[in-house]
């Protein structure tokens, strides 16, 4: 309770801040939105000259396409402080005064700063949801309208997990850029049916950093993908065990925080 | 039993030693050769309540290290501390509670929002009830002047205003213990008085037990009565400051330069036995003297009313000095 | 000469050793970029399942579209722009500006360095691997392959030229990462990295033509292919220059009115 209305203080006075300069408010949503047009570039393109990817639809992948933005944009909300981590935190010191507060250090960092911008793709990410299923016909079930939320939870949490884990490695090796931006390029391989790839990157994007799990598996249901059942029902378990490694790789790193920083 | 008991603590971190030039980077890459630097090397000392603490030495002595893992931000590598019954690392959620830090360098307020906002956050951080923080916040503004303050954005406050919030904001929860790492560091005169005297009230009136460390040996001559001094990682000495005054001669010194070149006769001045004197060249000389015995002002009286003087400057023992001095007689026992 | 070059080419140096320090982006580096041809290279085979030709490319040579052309990104590709919005909103600029060299030219060198560094480091190492795991053809001939060389360069300029006009936004903007981050994707979309050029719809191909990005993965790849030549190559190749210096030229009149305002603001 109080840490939730802790939350709600930082996000107000984050909010506040930002609406200092609404001009620069404004050109954040612009380019985030066109950072999201451009990666949607890529699909639109291509399906303006094939009809279908190995059996599946333009609907198909842009339904996987949304569900993965709208994971991605809350994300990118909560991610700002961890882009920046090794630069903002570590190297300038700053870890310090988080260290010194009666919170959680993960609940500061993830919660102190917001690119509230990134909820432009929570909507158009929705919205893409929306059209491919009106396209498709989809007839959710009332388990499935039920699930879907959770799936976006799950897909979140997966999310968070992967970039915790890799904004952690900061704690020993000190680095300004880190190696967040290669990683993060990847998201959108795991926005592709599984099975056009081969066994190893398969292994690489649903066992080692398991983008599939935060796209493209939690769809199958919803597309009738029978196939994909098992690992449907994975999601929430590997969103568990990722999180929980996130967890221990950052407390891990904690205990290493050298504060050379000054 | 003490309120903070730190026994035979140990920092070591590793460094590697970077090669240099393009093939030196490159080699980097593949091999590191890795080397331990002893930052704080088993030092033991107890702090009572209500005790106020100056912790002195050089940079990179290792000051800032030891209050880092006191305060739970460093995990130490060997060793035990103790506060208030808590370890600090181990048991950082409860145990920040009872504490409040300082960094003179950098500010624990939010950069971009105004002083207020700061501290209604942090109030809501440490579950601080409305008259309890009300209440404080009348009783620091009596010292601190915060009133003007309050409503402007941290960025813009200037380093003396920023050092005033800083100190209100560390207090906000009642901490047991305050930490202070450099709390007057680039203060003018006026800022470092206001600083001193609310630590000082803070001391006697909240009965809040402080350390604080610093570069300035007026601080701690206006604010504490025990010292510790470490350097190299090692605690040299600890005890009371007019202990460390009697056991060592603080010398201080008088630079003068002249108005026109000459040679002086420190003879004809007529003064103290005690006071050294030295020539440096036709235009510089230089008195060394005790502060003790011959007040600063006395010396400067006389040397100025019988000698054609331009420019004096007064240098004080800096804690550097002191070290040296501590090291020449082979330890202050 | 050598006094005015000499400046620069220790911004070179710099720009070098400091990548060389991190040794873990390296790492990392170097397998994201076998890790993105092989992705591609799948999701393209997945496409060409039933189809032969597909706008003029067979599949062997969409094949060697995407490897060379992230082969080359590893060469071209700098994050000047982060350099200098860090530069400016940490307030590092101030000292920068008392230099007496051009702070344009300073940042373009340091990217020489990072490209330097990236064609020993990033550039040979990754090269060799996917030329030895994917089915790469060779460039069509001597001379495609001179012509190739050459609009690598302009590439290299257009991209860093780019760069430091986003960079120095940072003067107007709060965070400028948004920006590099929609520009990322941007770049990486009408350069032709991802998709080649004349798969977009007719309209965006014709719009493309009048945009630079196209020449920083596109036109040297078709150039490499053979699929740019004869006549067509010289006035691409001088597209590529004009592009380049005009870009140059916009950085140093944006840099100048940016200047300006930094003054006033008391950097």
């Amino acid at each position: 309770m109080r840490h939730l209305s802790i939350l709600i203080h930082y996000f107000s006075q984050y909010l506040k801040a930002r609406l200092e300069y609404k001009g620069d408010l404004l050109i954040a949503v612009f380019t985030s939105f066109s950072a999201t047009v451009a990666s949607f570039g890529f699909l639109y393109i291509l399906f303006h000259r094939v009809s279908s990817l190995q059996g599946w639809k333009f609907e198909e992948l842009i339904f996987i396409y949304g569900f993965s933005l709208t994971c991605l944009g809350f994300f990118n909300v909560l991610s700002l402080n961890l882009y920046e981590f090794g630069e903002r935190y570590i190297m300038e010191g700053r870890f310090d005064q988080v260290l010194l507060r009666p919170l959680h250090s993960l609940f500061q960092i993830l919660f102190e700063a917001f690119r509230i911008e990134s909820l432009q793709e929570v909507l158009t990410g929705l919205v893409a949801l929306g059209y491919a299923g009106w396209k498709l016909r989809l007839q959710p079930t009332v388990i499935e309208v039920f699930l879907f939320p959770l799936m976006v939870v799950c897909g979140v949490v997966i999310y968070l997990s992967i970039f915790i884990i890799l904004t952690s490695v900061s704690f020993w090796f000190e680095d300004r850029i880190g190696i967040i931006p290669p990683v993060y390029n990847m998201i959108p391989f795991g926005r592709y049916p599984t099975t056009i790839y081969n066994v190893f990157l398969q292994f690489l994007l649903s066992w080692i950093i398991p983008f599939a799990f935060a796209s493209f598996y939690p769809t199958t249901l919803f597309l009738d993908r029978r196939e994909f059942q098992p690992y449907f029902y994975l999601v929430p378990l590997v969103a568990a065990v990722s999180g929980t490694m996130a967890l221990l790789v950052w407390n891990r790193g904690v205990k290493s925080y050298q504060s050379t920083g000054n | 039993m003490s309120l903070i008991e730190v026994r035979n603590l140990s920092k070591i971190f590793k460094t590697f030693d970077r090669k240099e030039g393009v093939w030196g980077g490159i080699q980097n890459l593949f091999v590191r050769q890795y080397r331990d630097l002893k930052a704080v090397d088993a030092i033991s000392f107890s702090i009572d309540q209500g005790e106020m603490v100056g912790y002195i030495g050089a940079n990179g002595a290792g000051k800032s290290t030891t209050i880092k893992m006191l305060t739970g931000i460093l995990v130490p590598t060997s060793g035990a501390i103790k506060v208030g019954g808590y370890i600090p690392f181990r048991d950082r959620n409860s145990y920040t509670r009872t504490i409040g830090v300082v960094f003179g360098q950098r500010t624990q307020l939010w950069w971009d929002i105004a002083v207020v906002e700061s501290f209604q956050l942090l109030k809501k951080i440490y579950n601080v009830s409305d008259k309890d923080y009300q209440e404080r916040l009348e009783t620091f503004d009596q010292v601190l002047n915060l009133k003007r303050l309050l409503h402007t954005p941290v960025r813009k406050l200037s380093l003396g205003q920023r050092m005033r919030c800083d100190l209100a904001a560390s207090l906000l929860h009642n901490p047991m213990i305050l930490f202070l790492d450099e709390p007057t560091i680039g203060l003018d005169v006026v800022a470092k008085e206001n600083v001193r005297q609310f630590l000082r009230r803070v001391n006697q009136e909240l009965k809040v037990t402080v350390l604080l460390t610093t570069h300035d040996l007026s601080d701690i001559e206006e604010l504490c009565r025990r010292i510790m001094i470490i350097d190299k990682g090692r605690l040299l000495f600890d005890g009371a400051l007019a202990e460390l005054r009697e056991r060592l001669a603080c010398k201080s010194q008088v630079l003068l330069e002249l108005k026109e070149p000459g040679k002086v006769n420190p003879a004809a001045l007529g003064l103290n036995s005690d006071i050294e004197f030295k020539q440096l060249d036709e235009m510089r000389c230089q008195f060394i003297f005790d502060k003790r015995i011959v007040p600063s002002a006395e010396l400067i009286k006389i040397v100025v009313n019988s000698l054609p003087v331009r420019d004096v400057v007064l240098e004080d023992t800096t804690i550097e000095e002191i070290v040296r001095e501590i090291y020449s007689r082979g330890g202050i026992e | 000469m050598t006094t005015t070059l000499a400046p620069y080419l220790a911004f070179a140096r710099i720009a070098f050793l400091q990548i060389l320090a991190y040794r873990l982006r390296y790492f990392t580096g170097i397998i994201t970029y076998l890790v993105n041809v092989t992705v591609y290279y799948f999701i393209w085979k997945a496409i060409y399942r039933g189809d032969t030709v597909i706008q003029g490319f067979n599949f062997p040579q969409m094949i060697t579209y995407v490897a060379v052309g992230w082969i080359i990104r590893t060469f071209y590709y700098n994050n000047v722009d982060r350099e200098i919005a860090n530069d400016i909103q940490q307030g590092h600029i101030a000292g920068k500006l008392t230099r007496p060299v051009s702070y344009q030219w300073m940042q373009i060198s340091q990217a020489a360095g990072e490209s330097l560094f990236r064609l020993m480091m990033f550039t040979v190492p990754t090269g060799a691997v996917i030329l030895l795991i994917y089915p790469v053809q060779a460039p069509r001939s001597v001379s495609s392959s001179g012509a190739f060389l050459i609009s690598l360069l302009f590439a290299f300029v257009i991209f860093a030229a780019i760069n430091f006009l986003i960079g120095i936004c940072a003067v107007y903007l709060q965070s400028v990462l948004g920006l590099i981050r929609a520009k990322y994707f941007l770049i990486e979309l009408l350069s032709g990295l991802v998709i080649p050029i004349n798969f977009f719809p007719d309209s965006l191909v014709r719009w493309s033509q009048w945009l630079p990005f196209q020449h920083i993965s596109y036109m040297p790849l078709m150039i490499y292919m053979g699929k740019v030549g004869g006549k067509e190559l010289a006035s691409v190749l001088l597209v590529e220059c004009a592009w380049a210096l005009a870009l140059l030229l916009a950085g140093k009149w944006f840099w100048h009115v940016a200047r300006l305002k930094l003054i006033v603001q008391g950097g």
